[in-house]
């Protein structure tokens, strides 16, 4: 298995702010990662350090076999979609096509006018004049036309309806069927992408909370409802993600393996959502995290 | 990237292209006019004098080139154009960018960012020099009639808008919009900055630095004898020190002699003077003897730069300019290079 990502202790400081802090990914080859956290949790940050648009204050990180550099044979093995969609907006889609031949040395730019054809989006409109879904919609396929390696995308579908969302998670997957690359896609909530990924990295107040193998994670946790007691014995054998309390019942998600011998306990699997939400309660306020039931939408 | 860099500026090509051509349209229908009036004194001087279609011994009343609002007009034009450059096409040329968040889009194709900046500064770069080297070579024609008349091309104000001096200014602008942009990363900000820059640059230069790429020449002589400069010199000063080697302050209002207050000059002048009142010049005739022999410790001195060292000021100063462009853009391109996108 050969890792596109790693990162070894990565920090990002705004002059007083930590964006990003003591930061440790590894994303193998070939999968589909969500990077999920709460707005202001760093994604984009990490994402621009990973693209070499910014610089890390502090630590490594190797990305497709090096750390990020000016240099035309590593800019061509990655591509990098912000969150704003930057376009030159009195371009036509035709001209972006331009550009991006020029530009690179590797272009397909048949690849773009085929899939813009079957989205019906214009070839011949200023790409300012196209709806907000049509333009992320050319950002990702040009994004796609340099047959990079490793795409990271900033939250691509956060300004997209839902039948649009749906369009543009299609699009990527089925290059990621077609090319084998490795896909990094930022978002604040699990569900927009739950079918398309198999890697999670969860980050939360500038920290990773959590990372690796969607399946391997749902495995691992456990969520266990009983009779409000004392947590104490569970905690000696699982690690404790949230503990929910009602004046009856005490909700937990659970990690670890280990059997659970208390018959007090009722077991069962979690959902990633669930999963997702417990890991960035954890961060929250605990007034806040105390009103929100696992489970439920914030 | 020179594909990205055409379609990006054909429209501010086309318009800056057309804004030259205006500007140049300006300076033929004046130059033009300039030209058949230097040309009808010289012939109408010439005939009266009776010695043919040359100069000599013809004198042409200093307020003929000079005067006409339009000289004055557009020399001051010719003196903002290098800036407008600079401003409308070197400021936004990264900042634009920025603020639309493209070079994030630029940036991530497969091409290094000193790439694209080298490219994309160096065809406005080009731009600029074309422009400026338009609008000086006619207006080197242009001004020619009057500096023939008036010896003025050192001066500043003249010396600015003539041969080489205005492309390199150009060149600067345009350095310095783009460095303006590349740091500060707003347009309109960065176009102020570029207006400032340039003012005080060119102003500094002119005024305090210009004068002394050379140390420049002065030559004293007593109050009788005549400095004769010759060419399109530069005076920097000129007066006169009595023998205690004390400057003098020129006349003002007062009577006065080879330049001298009557008052300042020994008693043995004293009958220098006209009871009329008023300025008036004396000639050596009219000296008396005492008085030529109180005299003789007086100097009159004029330091300038002489004609000859026309070509070397525009050279240094083309340098200089050149140079400033250069830094800006090394500049630019490490700001680009090492601060985040």
């Amino acid at each position: 298995m050969t890792t596109v990502i790693q990162t070894r202790g990565l920090v990002k400081q705004f002059r007083r702010v930590t964006a990003l802090s003591d930061c440790d990914v590894t994303v193998p080859e070939g999968r589909i990662c969500a990077l999920i956290g709460p707005n202001g949790a760093g994604k984009t940050t990490l994402l621009r350090l990973l693209s070499g648009l910014a610089r890390p204050t502090a630590g490594q990180m190797s990305v497709l076999g090096g750390a990020p550099r000016q240099d035309p044979a590593w800019l061509a093995e990655i591509g990098f979609l912000a969150q704003e969609i930057p376009l030159y907006r009195r371009f036509t889609a035709d001209e972006h096509i331009s550009i991006g031949a020029h530009l690179n040395r590797r272009w397909d730019a048949a690849l773009v006018r085929d899939r813009l054809k079957s989205l019906n989006i214009p070839l011949d409109r200023a790409a300012g004049s196209l709806s907000g879904g049509q333009r992320a919609q050319l950002a990702l396929t040009l994004t796609l036309a340099k047959k990079p390696r490793l795409v990271l995308l900033d939250e691509p579908v956060a300004a997209l309806d839902p039948l649009a969302r749906r369009h543009f998670l299609a699009t990527m997957a089925d290059a990621v069927a077609e090319s084998g690359l490795t896909v990094v896609l930022s978002s604040h909530l699990v569900a927009d992408m739950e079918r398309v990924v198999d890697y999670l990295i969860l980050l939360s107040a500038s920290h990773v909370q959590l990372s690796g193998d969607i399946d391997a994670l749902l495995a691992e946790h456990r969520v266990l409802v009983g009779p409000r007691k004392d947590t104490a014995a569970i905690a000696r054998t699982h690690t404790i993600v949230q503990a929910v309390h009602t004046a009856r019942q005490t909700t937990l998600l659970v990690r670890g393996t280990a059997p659970v011998i208390d018959p007090a306990w009722e077991g069962s699997d979690v959902g990633l959502e669930e999963m997702v939400l417990a890991y960035m309660g954890q961060d929250a306020a605990p007034a806040i995290s105390r009103l929100t039931p696992v489970g439920e939408e914030q | 990237m020179t594909w990205l860099t055409w379609r990006q500026y054909r429209a501010q090509f086309a318009v800056g292209t057309a804004i030259v051509a205006a500007l140049c349209l300006l300076l033929l229908l004046t130059g033009l006019q300039l030209v058949s009036q230097y040309h009808a004194i010289i012939t109408e001087c010439a005939s009266a004098n009776g010695n043919g279609p040359t100069r000599v011994n013809c004198s042409i009343g200093g307020g003929l080139f000079s005067g006409g609002p339009t000289v004055g007009f557009v020399s001051l034009i010719l003196l903002a154009t290098p800036v407008l450059a600079g401003l409308f096409l070197g400021a936004p040329m990264v900042a634009t960018e920025f603020e639309a968040g493209t070079t994030q889009f630029g940036w991530m194709q497969g091409i290094t960012r000193a790439r694209w900046l080298a490219v994309k500064a160096g065809w406005l770069l080009l731009a600029a020099a074309a422009w400026g080297a338009g609008i000086a070579a006619l207006t080197t024609w242009w001004a020619s009639p009057t500096n023939a008349e008036h010896g003025s091309e050192f001066y500043p104000g003249r010396f600015d808008v003539l041969y080489l001096v205005p492309v390199a200014y150009a060149v600067f602008a345009m350095a310095l919009g783009i460095c303006a942009g590349a740091l500060i990363r707003r347009t309109v900000p960065a176009m102020a900055v570029t207006l400032g820059g340039f003012i005080a640059a060119r102003l500094g230069v002119t005024l305090w630095l210009r004068a002394h790429y050379l140390s420049p020449v002065t030559v004293t002589r007593g109050l009788l004898a005549q400095i004769r400069l010759t060419g399109s010199y530069w005076l920097i000063s000129q007066g006169t020190r009595n023998p205690a080697g004390q400057l003098i302050a020129g006349p003002q209002d007062q009577p006065a002699a080879f330049g001298v207050p009557i008052s300042s000059l020994p008693k043995a002048c004293a009958g220098l003077a006209k009871p009329a009142g008023g300025p008036i010049s004396s000639s050596a005739g009219g000296l008396t003897s005492s008085c030529r022999a109180a005299i003789t410790g007086f100097r009159s001195f004029v330091t300038y730069q002489p004609a000859s060292r026309f070509w070397p000021f525009q050279g240094i100063e083309t340098g200089i300019f050149v140079v400033l462009a250069a830094i800006l853009l090394a500049v630019a391109a490490v700001g680009l290079i090492r601060r985040d996108a």
